[in-house]
C-alpha cells in the first residue's frame, strides 16, 4: 500500500508543530507557544543538573505555561536569552486517525562565559492529537537528556 | 499535493543553499536567489543585493564550517511562499568541533520558471554575530 496524500499532509503538519514549538520557545510569545499544546497536554522533564532544575511533570496549559514563564524569568530560554533549540531527526512513528507518536533528537545551545556551548542534548518522545478541524497539537512530551 | 511538492522543493533549496555557501560554489549560491534577491543581516543594516555582493560573501576567506538548517516552517501561497527555519553553524577550531553561531532565517520565496528561489533572506543571530574567533579555512 502506498502512502496517501492525507497521511503525508498529517505527517507534514505534525513536523510543523514540532518545529513551531521550537521556534515559539526561542522567538515567540508564551501565548504563541502554548497554542501548540492541547488543553490537557502533559510535559515531563527529567532533572537537569546543568541548569539546576528538578524533575517535573506539568499537566495542562496553565502548568506548562508557568514552567515556560519560570524558565524565561531565569533567562534560560526565550527572546533575548541568546539560547536556541535545534530539533533534528524527526521520526513519525505512527499516525492513527487523530493520534500520532513521534520521536526527535534535540540540542539546546547557549552563550555562556566560555563562548557558545551545546548546553544539553537529548530526545523528545511526543504524542500528538488532531482536533475536529484537523489541527494537530502536542498532547504529551517526554524529554530525555543524553 | 501541489503544496506538498512545493514544500519538498523548498527543502531541497535549503539544502542547496547550505552546500553552495559551505563549498564556496558561487554560481550555485547565486542560483538560489531571484535576480533581484536580497539577503539581510537583521539588526545590522547590512544587506546584500545582486550576484556581485553574493559572490563576495561566498568567497569571504573568513568563512569555514558548515551550515545546518532545521525546524523549517514553510507556508505556500500559490507562486509565493514564506519560511522560518533555525540555523546552526558548526566548524572546527583547534581540531575540535564547535558551534560558531546560531539563529533564524525568515524567508520570502517565489516560484520561477526554474523552480523555487529566495526573493529575500533575513538572518537574525540569537547567539550574536561573532562570539567565537573564526580562523580561516584549514589547508587540506
Amino acid at each position: 500500500m502506498g502512502v496517501t496524500t492525507g497521511q503525508l499532509a498529517a505527517e507534514l503538519a505534525i513536523r510543523d508543530v514540532i518545529a513551531a514549538i521550537a521556534h515559539t520557545c526561542d522567538w515567540g510569545t508564551v501565548d504563541e507557544y502554548v497554542d501548540h499544546l492541547t488543553e490537557d497536554a502533559v510535559w515531563s522533564m527529567p532533572p537537569n543538573p546543568v541548569l539546576g532544575l528538578d524533575a517535573t511533570t506539568r499537566t495542562g496549559r496553565v502548568e506548562i505555561r508557568a514552567g515556560v514563564e519560570e524558565r524565561r524569568g531565569l533567562g534560560l530560554q526565550g527572546p533575548g536569552s541568546r539560547t536556541m533549540h535545534v530539533v533534528q531527526t524527526v521520526q513519525i512513528v505512527a499516525v492513527d486517525g487523530a493520534e500520532a507518536t513521534t520521536r526527535a533528537s534535540w540540542l539546546y545551545v547557549a552563550v555562556r562565559d566560555e563562548g557558545i556551548v551545546v548546553q544539553s542534548l537529548g530526545r523528545y518522545d511526543d504524542h500528538f492529537r488532531a482536533d475536529a478541524t484537523g489541527r494537530w497539537r502536542l498532547a504529551e512530551r517526554v524529554v530525555t537528556f543524553l | 499535493v501541489d503544496d506538498l511538492a512545493a514544500i519538498e522543493a523548498i527543502r531541497h533549496l535549503n539544502a542547496r543553499y547550505c552546500y553552495a555557501f559551505d563549498d564556496r560554489d558561487v554560481d550555485a549560491f547565486v542560483g538560489c536567489f531571484t535576480a533581484d534577491g536580497v539577503f539581510e543581516f537583521a539588526g545590522t543594516g547590512r544587506v546584500l543585493r545582486g550576484a556581485d555582493e553574493f559572490r563576495a560573501a561566498v568567497l569571504n576567506p573568513s568563512h569555514s564550517g558548515r551550515h545546518f538548517t532545521t525546524d523549517c516552517l514553510i507556508t505556500v501561497t500559490g507562486a509565493s511562499a514564506s519560511q522560518r527555519c533555525q540555523l546552526i553553524e558548526l566548524g572546527i577550531d583547534d581540531e575540535q568541533p564547535v558551534v560558531r553561531r546560531y539563529g533564524r532565517y525568515d524567508d520570502g520565496l517565489v516560484r520561477t520558471a526554474a523552480g523555487w528561489r529566495f526573493a529575500s533572506r533575513r538572518l537574525e543571530y540569537a547567539s550574536g554575530a561573532a562570539t567565537r574567533a573564526r580562523p580561516g579555512p584549514r589547508a587540506e
